[in-house]
């Protein structure tokens, strides 16, 4: 990618593309822009909140795991709004692919400092599904219902 | 950001702020482990300026809470705001942690 460590691309109302480096300090920013994105939807501030976290855990998942730390990966995050209103947040990493049979939420009764990004993940988000089958890396779709918001 | 720290009687008040997630949480994990260092045996950690924290920042405190007990040392949290209340809720963290919803009430608390 180039030297740009966070590009932004608006599509819609209803869509923006990011593209950024694999660098935990560029998560703040995307937590601002996923907030602002799902308060434009129309999202409430625990849903905007709830959807922040989920975002947060699955970068830094990707930073940690897919790029074991290498601050030059690519990732391809998408945030778009469907035609039910539903918040989808595709992130797509060219990273090294996890073995799926060790993507398991983590004990809660043990007091241990790590493992808790997916549990969070699943805990906050109404779907959660990782694609392995790319030649490359690895596709993670988040989404946040809105009906979920409406019946609360 | 660095927190600040304060003592009030023998208690160590270390105070973050803003957000704290994976890229800066390291701050305060230091900050909590100099303290314990320097043998401080009452240690809070007053929550009321942080707005936000994720998985990362909440490991801080739980390495935090058990470098403390290893150190036969307490550690409280106080004045948590909701998002950050929320987090310890549905990760179940709070029933290892001891939470006051006041400085006071959790420096009262120390035996």
């Amino acid at each position: 990618m180039s030297d740009k460590p966070l590009k932004v691309r608006e599509v819609s109302n209803q869509e923006l593309q990011i593209t950024l480096m694999s660098r935990n300090e560029l998560i703040r920013d995307l937590r601002q822009k996923i907030k602002h994105f799902a308060k434009q939807q129309g999202f409430g501030d625990e849903d905007v909140f709830e959807v922040q976290l989920a975002l947060n855990e699955a970068l830094a998942n990707v930073i940690e795991h897919a790029y074991r730390g290498d601050q030059n990966g690519r990732i391809d995050v998408k945030f778009h709004a469907d035609a039910n209103g539903d918040l989808v947040i595709i992130i797509k990493d060219y990273g090294q692919k996890c073995d799926p049979t060790r993507l398991k939420p983590r004990d809660l009764d043990e007091l241990r400092d790590g493992g808790l990004g997916l549990f969070l993940m699943e805990k906050l988000m109404d779907v959660v599904q990782f694609d392995f089958s790319q030649d490359d890396g690895t596709v993670l779709t988040l989404i946040k219902r809105k009906q979920c918001q409406k019946e609360a | 950001m660095e927190p600040t720290i304060e003592k009030q009687q023998d208690v160590t008040i270390i105070k973050p702020e803003g957000e704290i997630d994976t890229h800066n949480c390291e701050t305060l994990k230091q900050t909590i482990q100099n303290e314990l260092q320097k043998g401080t045996k009452r240690l809070l950690i007053d929550m009321s300026q942080v707005s936000y924290m994720d998985s990362a920042a909440l490991g801080v405190l739980v390495s935090g809470f058990k470098n403390a007990r290893a150190s036969r040392a307490q550690f409280k949290l106080a004045n948590m705001q909701p998002a950050v209340a929320k987090i310890f809720q549905l990760t179940r963290l709070s029933k290892f942690f001891d939470i006051h919803n006041s400085s006071d009430e959790a420096i009262a608390s120390f035996k």
